[in-house]
């Protein structure tokens, strides 16, 4: 009976806590929206005017996030298949977002913060468009070397931040951040060199990739989702399996859960932190090398957008887990595409569409706070007191 | 003062930390609380000292119910409570120590010491305490700290003084000394309620005692029951406190530390100029206040320390400067001084913790992909054979008992081929019957012809286990004595030989 | 209790749902034959009271002759394609793409849209092949590239700050050496050299060697800190004249100049004196990028249907480039000079004097 009560207890707990704070961000989000639309200030007067149009623009904003992010009627007039053409969008921005996010999500495993996802993208996609734009090399072998020239570069990298962390004990988020400012005007002074200049062009903008280097599409040219997405999916199941089933998986968690024990049990921990900071950046690397290969086509000094950054949200949103990785950045790619289509549908202007997109982030990545609101008993903290004040 | 409690229960979710305990000190008397760690006598003193709040029941002063829902509540009704570990502010003097938190301030704005000054002169002398007000504290022994805390205490008028495990940071000697000042504290009339699960003290000081299991009031005694009577009530079931072991036959050299030296990165000696040999078939426990030095000598031993000296020979070969990994399967079991800092991970299952030093050998791994199903297969193994009380290879090891965590790292390391056995305070915090356990099985290592190193503060565990003793102080091995040296000579010892003075 | 917990949200979902559905039937409609035009912007974001601002002005100008105007906004550079079909996709007759690193998409988007008309602000609107290295590009039939001589204003305000300055030093700086900054910066050493020549004098330019094509740059557009610090350093240099070529980064310098009151600034891209009104007492003037204008253009040539993948050139001739009136410092600049310079736009467009 005891059993039968926590297990319900727990399972409302797991399932309700996400819908009451996604609950809460359509909420929260709803009043941003309704109040950002300069026409409702003018129906103060009239109540149900007032509440009827907050109501309609809201509505109409969340419409057009789903339109944006998974389907759109209005696209099916040619081909039915078209109105998934938002879905295949979402895909596209989650396949470099669950690469980085993998990369935060490792390092956290192994207890490193890797801050340093941005640059290690960055180095990934100079990597990728180098040896995109400056071989001439037959199908499938030039995408393969496109991928691998990320690989080294952005692993090495990362890399370098284990390597100092283990040798001089520098912390590990210093030196990515710096790091990061490195990546960030290491890219832009290289963009001006005559190597990466586009001829004809002074601006900081790359030769495209080579046809050869691009990553194929999926379902033809009108949409832009590629190969990206599974080559994203697949490392995520890698990265799952190096983790739960390999020797150097048990180790990056054994430093990442308590490192004195592990070093106590022999392990070495110079070792664990160089080589997943080398995995971590090889990693983010890849992600610059889906933007680039897959739906950027060529380096640019905003290649990077915020995707080593939105890395750590979704990470964390995660649980440092894999799957709950690949979920984050997909709910991130589902924001991101659907935002796009909310600036364009409606007068949402594009800070607010940010600010709500964060909202969600904010209410499913604290629970405390979700479950402060509802006033929800939390069945796990009493066990916790009890664990701390049962000592007697 | 008397002070009693009426059907106090606690809950923690579905754990009852106290169920319905009924207890009645009366004035003037010493009352030990004799209980194993998680009995609930904590617990059952946090909410006599407004620390926690009982979900029923009732606190009774001089026959008056009163509420105490907050410490300030209890001081006010001449409760006190001398905490495990210390709330005293290190860089403070005695003086401004007692005053925080009633600070007083003069005419001019400034803090008045002056009263609290005369008022601890005063106590000290009354009680015998012979404690300087304008000591800064951290420069203080631990046992002298311990009566700035039982000062504060009373000169806030406590009539009741709680003490919680006050004998676990303290010397032989300064037990002694403290137990002395309880019997000073109670001539005045003072009652004092003396948490412990150490059964010499209780006999030696305690005018009652009540014990607790699992939340529960289980009995009462009189310090005149014997040892293994209070044990058994304690744990439950018949204890055999005397380890019967046989005489060691002695074998050859296995471990051979000699001029040992560690220092720290600032090139500070922390150890100096340790030699000590092992031999196969006997234990040499390592005895000394905690902090004299045997933290880092037993991790040299493992290469766990950075800058070391010397030579470390097992079984004739020097592995000093060898990886930790390469010591350890040189053939050296180490049970780390802490379960939960250096000897588990606890958000790991038992399984995976039972494989931490071989996770990559066979057969717990093919090459680089690990064999889960053989590792949960040896676990199970491992769970019987060690008696780990859990719900199966793969919990966590973060919910078990302190003595089952270490029934954990005790079958990891002696599932290993190890010829020396390397013991940090192998029992720290452990109750009776996993104690027990503990000292079984190092025995029964001793006796398979492995050289065991103890190392441990507990005089009771250096005498029921050791062959040999080697008394550590301030980082060097004083003295190796026979195990028949008596009590007193070793706590001499253990204060580094010169008679405890009383300045 | 999981249950409910469960079909309870559920029910709450569906209702917001079929209110969306609801809302969304009630607006849209009435884009009947209205041109609609639409900028695809970049991250600088609709406010940037620079580049974007002056596109969407335009555009709002448009709309007195009968456009449908609307813009989207970047948040990264990944944003511009997706942002570019969804206005091919929205009917937008024409899209109009803002920032040179809209390029590539627009280019694209062209291609694959042959009904849609488009055009892109900078660039010159060609298709340059595969590898971007095929010059002059091919001709595009559906995108028209906009391109500014803006060096013909810059060379102006070079022989009016040569003029105007005391110590005999003025000053330029860039965001990025890339050719829309380093145009203006070429066209204003080039009309102090002018003016040097002219009048005989040695006014020293800092900031831009127009023989190695090379100057004071951030490194970006959004460090104000080191804009500030460089104002600074020309002010310690003696120059009284500055010239800053970064967008928004001029009010760093106008911040120095109203701080220091050791030097002017000449703002860049649209008029500081409106777009920065808290500046107005430091601002000599501002080399106007008419991005506006052109944009109007562009969306005036669709209405009039006499659009062709013709560039444009925005000079001092249609007003596609222009200096800014004097405003508030109008009684400090002589009339002699005032009047020279005028004459130096007459005689640049006549083509008596090159900028370059």
């Amino acid at each position: 009976m005891n059993k039968f009560k926590k297990y319900i207890e727990e399972t409302s707990k797991s399932i309700a806590l996400p819908l009451l704070a996604f609950f809460l961000a359509i909420l929260s989000g709803g009043l941003l929206i309704a109040f950002s639309d300069p026409k409702i200030y003018k129906l103060w007067k009239s109540p149900l005017e007032f509440l009827g149009t907050g109501f309609a623009s809201a509505g109409h904003a969340y419409l057009a996030l789903i339109q944006g992010s998974i389907f759109d009627g209005n696209l099916t007039s040619k081909n039915f298949l078209l109105g998934f053409y938002p879905l295949s969008e979402t895909f596209v921005v989650a396949a470099p977002l669950i690469l980085t996010g993998l990369s935060v999500t490792l390092a956290f495993r192994a207890g490193l913060f890797n801050i340093g996802a941005q640059g290690q993208f960055i180095f990934g996609a100079i990597g990728a468009s180098y040896v995109g734009f400056h071989y001439n090399l037959p199908p499938v072998i030039h995408a393969l070397a496109a991928i691998l020239g990320a690989i080294v570069l952005a692993g090495l990298w990362g890399g370098l931040v284990g390597f100092l962390k283990a040798r001089t004990g520098a912390h590990e988020v210093i030196v990515t951040i710096m790091l990061n400012y490195i990546s960030v005007y290491f890219l832009l002074w290289l963009l001006s060199t005559q190597t990466f200049l586009r001829k004809g062009r002074q601006d900081p903008i790359a030769p495209p990739v080579n046809e050869n280097a691009r990553l194929p599409k999926l379902f033809g040219m009108d949409y832009r989702i590629n190969l990206g997405i599974f080559i994203a999916l697949g490392v995520a199941y890698l990265i799952h399996i190096l983790l739960s089933r390999t020797t150097w998986g048990f180790q990056f968690r054994s430093v990442g859960a308590n490192t004195l024990a592990a070093k106590t049990a022999g392990m070495s921990v110079p070792f664990v932190m160089t080589s997943v900071m080398v995995i971590c950046g090889a990693l983010a690397g890849l992600g610059g090398a889906v933007q680039v290969m897959g739906s950027e086509y060529a380096l640019t000094a905003g290649v990077a957008g915020s995707f080593g950054f939105d890395a750590i949200t979704v990470a964390l949103l995660g649980r440092a887990k894999p799957l709950g990785t690949v979920l984050a950045a997909l709910l991130f790619g589902a924001l991101r595409a659907g935002g796009l289509t909310m600036q364009a549908n409606t007068t949402t202007p594009i800070d607010i569409v940010l600010v709500i997109q964060a909202l969600v982030v904010l209410f499913i990545a604290a629970p405390a706070m979700v479950r402060a609101i509802f006033k929800l008993k939390n069945v796990k903290s009493g066990t916790d007191m009890a664990a701390k004040g049962w000592n007697g | 003062m008397s002070v009693e409690l009426r059907g106090i229960t606690k809950s923690f979710g579905a754990l009852v930390a106290n169920d319905g305990i009924d207890l009645r000190v009366e004035t003037g008397e010493i009352h030990a609380i004799l209980g194993e760690n998680g009995a609930g006598k904590s617990t059952l003193m946090n909410i006599l000292y407004g620390l926690l709040s009982p979900d029923s029941g009732q606190i009774l002063v001089d026959e008056k119910p009163i509420i105490i829902s907050e410490p300030s509540d209890a001081l006010a009704a001449g409760i006190g409570m001398v905490h495990q570990h210390f709330m005293l502010i290190p860089v403070f003097t005695v003086a401004e120590n007692i005053v925080l938190g009633h600070e007083k301030v003069n005419g001019f704005g400034v803090l008045d010491l002056e009263k609290a000054r005369s008022e601890i002169a005063r106590i000290s002398k009354e009680f015998n305490f012979d404690v300087d007000p304008d000591a800064v504290v951290e420069t203080l022994p631990v046992g002298i700290q311990q009566r700035v805390e039982v000062i504060r205490a009373l000169i806030y008028n406590a009539k009741v003084l709680i003490l919680d495990e006050p004998t676990a940071v303290l010397t032989p000697q300064e037990t002694d000394e403290l137990l002395q000042v309880m019997k000073n504290l109670k001539k005045q009339g003072t009652s004092i309620i003396f948490i412990t699960h150490k059964l010499r003290e209780v006999q030696e000081a305690a005018d009652r005692i009540t014990i607790i299991r699992r939340g529960k009031i289980v009995g009462t005694a009189l310090p005149t029951a014997s040892q293994e009577d209070l044990a058994s009530q304690m744990v439950g079931r018949p204890v055999d406190l005397t380890m019967n072991k046989s005489p060691a036959k002695i074998g050859k050299t296995l471990l051979e530390i000699s001029n040992l030296t560690v220092t720290d990165s600032t090139g500070r000696e922390l150890i100096h100029d340790i030699s000590l040999d092992v031999h196969a078939g006997e234990i040499v426990a390592v005895a000394g206040v905690q902090g004299n030095g045997q933290t880092e000598f037993a991790r040299a031993i493992l290469n766990l320390e950075e800058h070391v000296s010397g030579s470390i020979l097992v079984d004739g070969k020097d592995i000093l400067g060898e990886t930790v990994r390469g010591s350890l399967h040189s053939g050296i079991a180490f049970i780390p001084e802490s379960r939960e800092l250096d000897g588990l991970i606890g958000s790991f299952s038992i399984a995976e913790n039972l494989i931490l030093d071989t996770f990559d050998l066979a057969p717990n791994a093919k090459g680089l992909l690990m064999s889960p199903n053989t590792v949960t297969n040896e676990a199970v193994k491992r769970i019987t054979e060690f008696d780990i009380r859990s719900q199966g290879a793969n919990e966590l090891v973060s919910s078990l008992s302190g003595g089952n965590k270490q029934k954990v790292v005790l079958a990891r390391e002696l599932s290993r081929p190890v010829k020396i056995v390397v013991a940090s305070q192998p029992t720290r915090g452990l109750d009776v019957g996993s104690i027990e356990f503990v000292h079984e099985k190092i025995v029964q290592e001793r006796d398979a012809g492995r050289a065991v190193l103890l190392f441990s503060t507990e005089l009771d565990e250096v005498f029921a286990l050791a062959d040999r003793i080697a008394v550590m102080y301030r980082g060097t091995i004083i003295d190796i004595v026979p195990a028949t040296i008596s009590r007193s000579d070793l706590g001499l010892l253990m204060a580094g030989v010169k008679p405890k003075v009383s300045s | 209790m999981k249950k409910s917990f469960v079909t309870g949200s559920i029910k709450a979902i569906a209702a917001v749902a079929a209110l969306t559905l609801l809302a969304s039937c009630s607006s849209s409609s009435d884009s009947a034959a209205k041109v609609k035009a639409c900028l695809a912007l970049d991250t600088g974001g609709v406010d940037d009271k620079s580049f974007n601002a002056s596109a969407w002005a335009g555009a709002q100008a448009a709309e007195a002759a009968g456009a449908e105007v609307k813009y989207l906004a970047a948040t990264s550079d990944a944003d511009y394609a997706p942002n570019i079909k969804k206005l091919v996709d929205e009917g937008c007759n024409i899209v109009i793409g803002v920032g040179f690193l809209i390029n590539g998409a627009i280019v694209e988007a062209a291609k694959a849209n042959p009904d849609t008309k488009f055009a892109i602000v900078d660039q010159d609107g060609k298709d340059h092949g595969p590898a971007g290295d095929q010059y002059p590009g091919a001709v595009i039939d559906n995108l028209q590239g906009i391109e500014f001589a803006t060096n013909q204003a810059a060379f102006q305000a070079g022989y009016l700050a040569a003029g105007y300055s005391k110590t005999g030093k003025v000053a330029t700086y860039g965001g990025l050496n890339i050719p829309p900054v380093s145009i203006f910066m070429d066209g204003f050493a080039r009309g102090v050299a002018y003016y040097n020549t002219v009048k005989g004098k040695k006014v020293v330019v800092l900031g831009w060697d127009v023989a190695k094509k090379d100057g004071t740059f951030v490194g970006g557009f959004s460090d104000q800190a080191k804009a500030l610090q460089i104002s600074k350093n020309f002010e310690q240099q003696g120059a009284d004249v500055i010239f800053p070529v970064a967008g928004g980064l001029g009010a760093a310098t106008a911040n120095q100049s109203m701080t220091g009151g050791k030097s002017v600034t000449i703002w860049v891209d649209s008029d500081g004196f409106v777009q920065a009104p808290q500046f107005a007492s430091v601002l000599l003037t501002s080399v106007v990028k008419g991005v506006g204008t052109s944009v109007t253009a562009a969306i005036q040539s669709v209405i009039d249907g006499t659009f062709s993948a013709t560039n444009y050139l925005g000079t001092l001739e249609n007003q596609g480039t222009f200096l800014a009136p004097y405003h508030d410092l109008e009684s400090t600049v002589d009339a002699a000079l005032a009047a020279e310079v005028e004459q130096l736009g007459a005689d640049i467009t006549s083509g008596k004097v090159a900028v370059s």
